[in-house]
């Protein structure tokens, strides 16, 4: 009986929360196969420890627990390879914004292959999330100066990669 | 202006006060401020834009449904209740999801190797403190490496430059060579730096996992530093920790956020000396 419950709960996980899941996961892998695999890892362990989830309406919250938990051991076990992918699957979906310039999703995804991992993670809870910066310190349990300067350093990148039109500032070549 | 998160009411929150307060005050901030925010909208729409694979679902469903696990309400012990959260550390995740059947939360053989592990790791670690405190004690840095780690680490708190290019990919400068003792990584970054202790420096960024992790390299003599890492930081502050030596005409400085645990993940293992 417990058993048909689960799986029903897990169902209704899936129905809900598997496309942002994927989304995250595929901005954290910049793979759809890693994506992929990363989702249904998620729900596996979902599955695995549905009794630590007492309010299904907070299972999205804690879904991207597991999902952000589960990228950082990945990235460790196959370091530096995952890390340092930048095969992009997407298709192009141009987005349009407020003041009428357009982010590029395959340069984001180009962009974010660049960031190390850690701060990979950062940025995506700042906008995938949409958590501030404490709400990010104390979900990774780290200080708040540590977030700020992961968050100011990625979203720079991002933004000189994605907006501004001036170029990364870069010091003369390496003299060989 | 970077934590305030786009069609947020972050600046109501009393954190942001003194940036608030700015904000009236200061029309080109007003004006930097709303740029941010437009382009963190931007970004922010685009990253939720992924298509989703067709199927997705079905293939999640179905290969749940074949793996069969074994749940956390299956386990009586307490252990396993109290667990938090969140135990993707106490969970053995499948490496492939196709093959391998998920490891059930609790085995008490597993729990005793662990606590095993535990006990033994503790051991070691306290064993490799007091032979890292012998070692200090013995070879006392001279009274300028305290000084030199200190600005080091004040550098690295304000060190928020772009990041450089991959070693993999462009070469770094002649003479700031990445040291030997640094970890093999295939994603290392180097950057150029001025001002750092009075000099030009290359830093390479390690990809570290859960702190930054920075080595300098400049040309510049101090006397007193040994000629290999050490295996412990010689200075922890802050959440932050360092140490520096000498090869040859290059300084090295490697500052990391963290304890001397992640200090020593940064370095390239070393066997026993002979």
């Amino acid at each position: 009986m417990a058993s048909d419950s689960n799986n029903q709960i897990i169902q209704r996980l899936i129905d809900d929360h598997l496309d942002a899941v994927y989304r995250y996961a595929y901005r954290l892998t910049g793979s759809v196969h890693d994506a992929e695999d990363l989702a249904q890892q998620v729900f596996l362990l979902a599955q695995q420890s549905l009794a630590q989830l007492r309010e299904v309406d907070r299972a999205r919250g804690w879904l991207f627990t597991i999902l952000r938990n589960a990228f950082l051991k990945m990235v460790k076990q196959t370091q530096p390879d995952l890390a340092t992918s930048v095969g992009v699957d997407l298709e192009a979906v141009p987005t349009e914004k407020e003041n009428g310039r357009a982010v590029d999703t395959a340069d984001l995804q180009e962009a974010i292959d660049e960031l190390p991992a850690e701060f990979r993670v950062v940025v995506a809870m700042f906008y995938f999330e949409e958590c501030s910066y404490r709400e990010i310190a104390e979900k990774l349990d780290l200080p708040i100066g540590t977030v700020m300067s992961r968050l100011a350093r990625a979203k720079g990148h991002l933004r000189a990669k994605l907006i501004e039109t001036e170029p990364v500032r870069k010091k003369p070549t390496p003299t060989q | 202006m970077e934590s305030c998160r786009s069609g947020s009411d972050d600046l109501s929150d009393p954190q942001f006060a003194d940036l608030a307060a700015r904000l009236t005050e200061d029309s080109e901030l007003r004006v930097q401020f709303r740029r941010l925010q437009q382009a963190d909208g931007a970004i922010k729409t685009a990253f939720a834009s992924v298509p989703v694979p067709a199927g997705l679902a079905d293939r999640v469903s179905r290969r749940l449904a074949e793996l069969v696990p074994t749940t956390a309400s299956d386990c009586s012990s307490a252990d396993c209740l109290e667990a938090p959260a969140v135990t993707m550390h106490t969970v053995t995740v499948p490496a492939a999801m196709t093959t391998d059947r998920p490891t059930p939360l609790c085995d008490p053989s597993k729990q005793f190797s662990r606590r095993r592990l535990l006990v033994g790791f503790t051991a070691i670690s306290a064993a490799a403190a007091l032979l890292a405190a012998v070692w200090i004690q013995t070879h006392p840095p001279r009274h300028e490496t305290p000084n030199v780690l200190e600005e080091a680490m004040d550098f690295f708190g304000k060190d928020n430059q772009p990041f450089g290019e991959l070693v993999s990919r462009v070469a770094p400068p002649v003479g700031y060579p990445i040291s030997r003792d640094i970890v093999r990584l295939q994603d290392i970054r180097w950057r150029h730096v001025e001002e750092f202790l009075g000099s030009s420096a290359v830093a390479y960024d390690l990809p570290t996992i859960g702190g930054r992790a920075t080595l300098y390299v400049l040309q510049k003599d101090v006397p007193g530093l040994p000629s290999i890492p050490p295996l412990m930081p010689i200075l922890s502050t802050g959440g932050k920790s360092a140490a520096a030596w000498q090869a040859g005409d290059s300084l090295y400085v490697l500052v990391v956020e963290g304890d001397a645990g992640m200090y020593t993940r940064c370095l390239e293992p070393r066997g026993p000396v002979a």
